[in-house]
């Protein structure tokens, strides 16, 4: 080869060595492109958005990344549990997705999240979780969720439409027929009230039943009677010294009798709201306009129903909204709480099918989220329990009068019988309402229905039956 | 020519003549639909099939392990009275708002367009066709709000001195068949005016000179000269009607309790909404769909019947 030849040969491969590693500098330097999908309800819009984002696209930058977020957010209206429940058997399902804690042993069960107790090992943010809030997010062990919020039920009634009836604005019911008699006099004064509101509708107490409102017939309405019907422990829909489901208990006829009484018996409950399109949005609406006096709901309705950025703000909130304790059946005289209250939550969670690569993105995204700072910010703007005991050290929660007046409610709170099988007896606890207020069943109809509908599902060996009055 | 290169222009020959043959050509054209309906009909129903004989659940142990599990599904359904009031809903439903309703309209609005008398015809037509391709989702959120408490509907009826009610809730049925009435005429109006135009003009005219009344006209010449299309017309709104899921789904949700269930909503409540029994619901479509072969197969057996009218 001549000479000159060798020099180009050389050159060339100089040239090439020199834009090879320029390109490889560039590829190991530059940050890398990846996209996380987010997939949250509307409720949590604010958290994710506002607070999460930014923070979390500054720190994975710091970590190489350039990541871009797509967000899919469930609006209000569309069921997010069955949502989420489609989009992960369907494999279609966000990277974190924000999900109601409830579900976490059936999503487990079937493999849908990822398994955190690693993760969760290796972050200072777990041990500002109670046991409680621990509990709620594992699963044979292992951690599926981390809290986002809490929340506890009450009553919650309008102090001016009380007070139109003759009834105490600061209004304190001890036992079920307390509410009931309280219910009838608001009935006996309804011309008087639309009169006086200048509404041509009037329900004097409204309980959610049927399928419709789903796991919130089941929360809002049957277990706020249920844990208060009877002494522990049977007071619930499982029993956990048989591990067997209760098919038959006085507490469970207690409660259906209940919900025979305002809607069968005595008429003074809105039927027909618990099959609108939209279930939330019309108990909301009812309420603030004051179609309904009592209602029953979670703690963040005093501001992400009725506050000044609510759903349907109230004016005047203060001074028109009350909120009471739901009493035991008969106020603590048959050995059965005094007052009753259950809490849910929801929780962020990491999609099991997500790319390996993407999963420290994931639980970045997570940890952010799930922060300290996001967590108490987030309760206290829309009036939530913040499941963290660490919240309290930000001004914002801590100074949070509402807040601080519910915390109270932790004291005698319970949850759910989440476990592997819940849903379906949910979902039957639904459908037993339903035909109570539709088809007018006696609650004796209703256990005897719902009895039946355990035993095909679990077999006979796994329903317990207590002895009823 | 090589003995080789006889052979392969002897086979290249036979694949030419074969291509050129028009069975092959039809199978050609054929090969993509078939590969389609293989892929989203055929295997989909042999997947429905086997999942009506295991558990398999949306969520839960049975969502990523299911067994055989045998009839038991099908054990399940035929001891289930929503399943039944599902097919009862349906039945009535279709019989309603599709073979009285929607035929029936269709029917005489196509008469109606025909007669060059009646002034307004086409704002009648623009209307019924505007029903007819509003998208379903947004047609059952108008019902929902027309026939809401606070909707238009009871504005209206209270010009006539009607309390107002909430239609969805107390005449829950009544009010998705009119409302599947109002959306499906456009159909059979189109189909029908078709076939009257079909009709030669000529015999109308002899039966005029004749003397024969607009009853007798329609009774001896329009109805068994549309005969096959009105079976036509029924066979495709059967089976339509008995599918129909989105509207109704967004109007009522099958509800109040399981007033307006129909098959396609307890089939989907059961599958996609707590308990997430993908495979009970799958075995209730099978048997639906088992119901509604039967019905078609009676309208061709019928159809044959009636074919010489054609």
């Amino acid at each position: 080869m001549p000479l000159e030849k060798k020099y180009i040969a050389v050159i060339g491969i100089i040239i090439i060595l020199v834009i090879g590693g320029g390109i490889a500098y560039w590829y190991m330097t530059a940050p890398k492109k990846v996209t996380i999908v987010v997939e949250y309800g509307q409720p949590w819009q604010y958290l994710v958005e506002n607070l999460t984002l930014a923070k979390f696209k500054e720190e994975a930058k710091k970590l190489g990344y350039d990541v871009e977020v797509t967000l899919r957010m469930i609006p209000y209206g569309v069921d997010i549990v069955q949502t989420i429940s489609q989009d992960l058997a369907q494999g279609v399902a966000g990277d974190v997705l924000v999900i109601d804690s409830f579900m976490i042993p059936e999503y487990a069960e079937a493999g849908y999240l990822l398994d955190l107790t690693s993760y969760v090992e290796e972050w200072d943010g777990w041990a500002a979780y109670p046991e409680a809030m621990k509990k709620i997010v594992t699963y044979e062990n292992k951690v599926y969720g981390i809290m986002i919020d809490t929340d506890v039920r009450m009553l919650w009634y309008r102090k001016d439409i009380f007070q139109l009836a003759g009834l105490p604005a600061d209004w304190q019911p001890t036992t079920w027929e307390d509410i009931i008699e309280a219910a009838l006099t608001l009935a006996n004064n309804s011309d008087t009230i639309k009169d006086q509101l200048n509404i041509t509708e009037f329900y004097p107490i409204y309980f959610p039943a049927g399928t419709k409102w789903g796991e919130a017939t089941t929360m809002q309405g049957f277990y706020m009677l249920l844990l208060g019907a009877d002494k522990d422990p049977y007071n619930r829909l499982y029993d956990y010294s048989e591990n067997k489901w209760v098919g038959k208990s006085k507490a469970l006829l207690r409660a259906f009798q209940f919900y025979y009484d305002i809607y069968v018996e005595h008429k003074i409950a809105p039927e027909e709201y618990n099959f609108v399109t939209d279930v939330w949005s019309k108990h909301r609406e009812a309420f603030a306009k004051g179609w309904v006096a009592i209602d029953i709901g979670g703690s963040w309705e005093w501001d992400e129903g009725w506050g000044p950025n609510g759903i349907y703000p109230i004016p005047n909130r203060e001074e028109k909204v009350g909120y009471a304790k739901m009493p035991g059946y008969a106020g603590g005289a048959e050995s059965e709480r005094p007052f009753v209250t259950i809490s849910g939550g929801w929780a962020v969670a990491i999609n099991a099918a997500i790319k390996p690569e993407l999963k420290p993105l994931a639980w970045l995204f997570v940890k952010i989220l799930a922060s300290k700072e996001n967590v108490a910010k987030f309760c206290a703007r829309y009036g939530k329990i913040a499941p963290r005991t660490d919240a309290a050290e930000v001004p914002e929660y801590a100074e949070n009068e509402y807040l601080q007046s519910v915390l109270e409610y932790l004291n005698f709170t319970d949850f759910r019988d989440a476990m592997p099988g819940y849903s379906k007896v949910s979902f039957y606890i639904q459908q037993a309402t339903e035909k109570i207020v539709t088809e007018g069943w006696t609650a004796e109809q209703a256990l005897d229905w719902y009895y039946d509908q355990l035993v095909a599902e679990f077999g006979e060996d796994n329903v317990i039956t207590y002895p009823l009055p | 020519m090589s003995t080789s290169r006889a052979l392969s222009y002897n086979f290249s020959k036979k694949i030419k003549n074969v291509l050129r043959s028009e069975r092959a050509l039809a199978y050609l054209f054929l090969l993509p639909t078939l590969i389609m309906i293989f892929a989203f009909v055929i295997i989909p129903a042999i997947w429905g099939l086997w999942v009506s004989f295991t558990p398999l659940s949306l969520v839960g142990k049975y969502a990523m392990k299911y067994d055989f599990i045998g009839l038991k599904n099908y054990i399940k359904l035929i001891s289930d009275a929503d399943f039944y009031n599902s097919i009862k809903i349906s039945f009535i439903f279709t019989i309603l708002s599709a073979l009285i309703g929607q035929a029936f309209l269709g029917l005489m609005l196509a008469l109606v367009m025909r007669e060059k008398a009646i002034k307004g015809k086409s704002i009648v037509a623009i209307t019924v066709f505007l029903a007819w391709i509003i998208p379903e989702v947004v047609a059952g959120y108008m019902w929902g709000v027309f026939a809401s408490r606070e909707g238009m509907m009871n504005t209206l009826l209270a010009l006539l001195g009607m309390p107002p009610r909430n239609w969805l809730y107390d005449l829950p049925l009544e009010t998705i068949i009119i409302a599947n009435i109002w959306r499906g005429t456009a159909f059979s109006m189109i189909l029908f005016m078709a076939a009257l135009e079909g009709i030669p003009h000529y015999i109308y005219e002899a039966a005029e000179i004749d003397g024969a009344s607009w009853w007798q006209r329609f009774r001896y010449i329009i109805l068994p000269m549309m005969a096959y299309v009105i079976l036509v017309d029924f066979i495709l709104i059967t089976i339509w009607t008995f599918n129909v899921f989105t509207m109704i789904f967004v109007m009522t949700g099958g509800g109040p309790g399981n007033a307006t269930e129909l098959w396609t909503i307890f089939v989907y409540r059961r599958a996609f909404q707590p308990p997430y029994e993908v495979g009970y619901a799958s075995a209730a479509a099978n048997l639906m769909f088992l119901i509604v072969f039967l019905i078609i197969l009676s309208y061709i057996y019928v159809s044959k019947k009636l074919r010489w009218y054609g």
